[in-house]
């Protein structure tokens, strides 16, 4: 039985006169992955940045398990459950690696004055983010500052952090961009783990084999709208996609 | 008696310094503006005093709560103005403050405004007496600062001292944790300047221009931002230079300068920052001693 968690309902987003996204629509599932791709400009991240709340929507509605949560400010769509890694990595670079996921465990304790103040370096705390980062497989590194690790584990420590929220969905920002062969290859296994551990999560990526091989749906956006939605192999076969990506005249010669 | 009042001297930029690390710091807000903020502690607590006739042990958390209020609103422009530009308006707002002490008759003006002496049991408040109020106000100020690096305010403004969109994606109210870290860090200077006033008897505008908000962060600049060690460091280093070589005093904005640029081109953590030459050496040194004595 597949549940839809999250719905986008035409959501429209425009920069000054470039519309960015325009009418929006489609489904996310429980415990699935959900894959978005298209062309550079397409509107990807822009998806991303209104689904997280970094921008407003001009139009349109998102309803997280039916309560609309479009255009929320991004830390109170994080305290909802919904958690997201950017395309450049921005680890907090002068904190150490626990500190880092720490960081991510403090949700209720961020809300009013006085809580803040509440000590936070305690054992068991400390405790939960390392085993977070055994999770994502960089325990070694804890005690490392972030700027020590290479661009491969920064990525990482991104979905470290973002799981330390324990959210409902982690939606991942190209993952794979830049990271070499082998580095890819793990992080594509940790994706892989993280679904079979029940995380629902929405993927942009351009990686087109990493990402037919983990996708139980993907969502193509071109030019900000969406022109196709299916399965891996339903996508492959789609003219529309094709074209999107390699231009019309190609296809015809 | 002379060692005294260079010790309280140097005390009162400590206290400064560690209220500046709270915003330049522990939150990573620019403020070259910071001298205003001791300004307006010192009048608010110089006219309650003065003017009102409220105690001064009050009139000094009085003087904390009025000038964290106005701190509030330059928190409320960081969330609109960031780094360079940020920095451009607390220097703007320093004049403006500086200007205001200088010319409304209800501040004294350029007569400037005569304080009274605060009462400790039936006795007024020696020089002795300031210096202890100092060390205590020290004291504070340091645990205070402890708790939060401890704590999670600590985590938070950390987050957004080094990348604020990633510490809104992970529930963090970035706007309140700034304007709290100015509060905080303006409150401080405040409850500085209600002593440095009823401790000087006298204030004048030019006490709190923007050349006073120059050596509060080059204090905190040249011991260490972001560190308690580093700001009480930097402020006994460049509070005690002018008393041992007087002639400094006139140069001191080029010297000033001079230790602003050397430390951020060379040492930009600070002489005790985390990462500095010296702090390192130390460490090393500590480790070294260790070994030996488990040795032994």
């Amino acid at each position: 039985m597949v549940e839809d968690i999250l719905k986008i309902n035409k959501v429209t987003k425009k920069f000054g006169g470039l519309v960015a996204l325009r009418d929006v629509s489609f489904n996310v599932q429980k415990n699935q992955i959900t894959g978005l791709i298209g062309p550079n400009g397409a509107g990807k991240t822009t998806l991303f940045n209104t689904m997280s709340g970094v921008y407003k929507a001009d139009r349109g509605e998102i309803l997280f398990n039916d309560e609309n949560i479009i255009n929320l400010p991004a830390h109170r769509i994080a305290d909802i459950g919904i958690a997201r890694t950017f395309q450049i990595a921005r680890p907090f670079l002068d904190l150490t690696v626990t500190e880092n996921v720490l960081v991510g465990l403090g949700e209720k304790n961020y809300q009013g004055i006085i809580k803040p103040f509440k000590l936070s370096k305690n054992a068991v705390n400390i405790k939960k983010a390392n085993d977070i980062l055994e999770m994502v497989g960089m325990a070694e590194f804890n005690k490392h500052k972030a700027s020590d690790l290479s661009l491969g584990y920064k990525r990482r420590l991104g979905i470290a952090r973002a799981l330390a929220l324990d959210p409902e969905i982690l939606m991942l920002d190209e993952p794979l961009a830049g990271l070499g062969k082998d580095v890819s290859s793990k992080m594509l296994e940790l994706v892989q783990k993280l679904k079979e551990d029940k995380m629902t999560i929405v993927i942009i990526e351009h990686d087109m084999e990493a990402i037919m091989s983990i996708c139980d749906k993907i969502i193509v956006l071109n030019q900000g709208e969406k022109i196709a939605e299916g399965k891996p192999e339903e996508i492959q076969n789609n003219k529309e996609v094709v074209e999107a990506y390699l231009g019309k005249d190609e296809i015809n010669a | 008696m002379y060692a005294i009042v260079v010790m309280i001297n140097v005390g009162i930029f400590v206290l400064l310094a560690l209220s500046l690390n709270i915003i330049t710091g522990y939150a990573g807000q620019p403020n070259i503006g910071q001298g205003a903020f001791f300004g307006i502690g010192a009048y608010s607590a110089a006219i309650l005093t003065g003017k009102f006739g409220i105690y001064f042990w009050f009139a000094m958390p009085f003087a904390a709560i009025i000038t964290g209020f106005i701190g509030l609103f330059l928190g409320l422009i960081s969330i609109r103005i960031k780094e360079d530009f940020l920095a451009i308006v607390t220097i703007a707002l320093n004049f403006i403050v500086a200007a205001v002490f200088q010319n409304v008759e209800f501040f004294g003006a350029a007569m400037g405004l005569a304080v009274p002496t605060p009462y400790w049991f039936g006795s007024p408040l020696s020089y002795r007496g300031y210096l202890y109020l100092v060390i205590v106000l020290i004291i504070l100020v340091v645990i205070f600062s402890k708790l939060i690096e401890k704590s999670w305010i600590g985590l938070a403004l950390g987050a957004i001292r080094n990348n604020e969109m990633a510490a809104d994606s992970l529930g963090i109210d970035t706007k309140k944790f700034k304007i709290l870290a100015f509060v905080l860090g303006t409150a401080i200077a405040g409850l500085t300047g209600a002593v440095y006033a009823h401790y000087m008897t006298f204030i004048m505008a030019s006490d709190f221009n923007f050349i006073t908000s120059v050596t509060i962060l080059s204090m905190v600049i040249l011991g260490g931002n972001n560190t308690i060690r580093g700001p009480i460091v930097g402020a006994i280093i460049l509070g005690l230079i002018p008393e041992l070589f007087r002639f400094i005093s006139d140069y001191r904005l080029l010297v000033y300068a001079t230790i602003l640029i050397l430390m951020i081109r060379f040492q930009p953590s600070g002489l005790l920052g985390d990462d500095s030459f010296v702090w390192s050496r130390l460490k090393a040194l500590k480790t070294k001693f260790m070994e030996k004595r488990r040795a032994q």
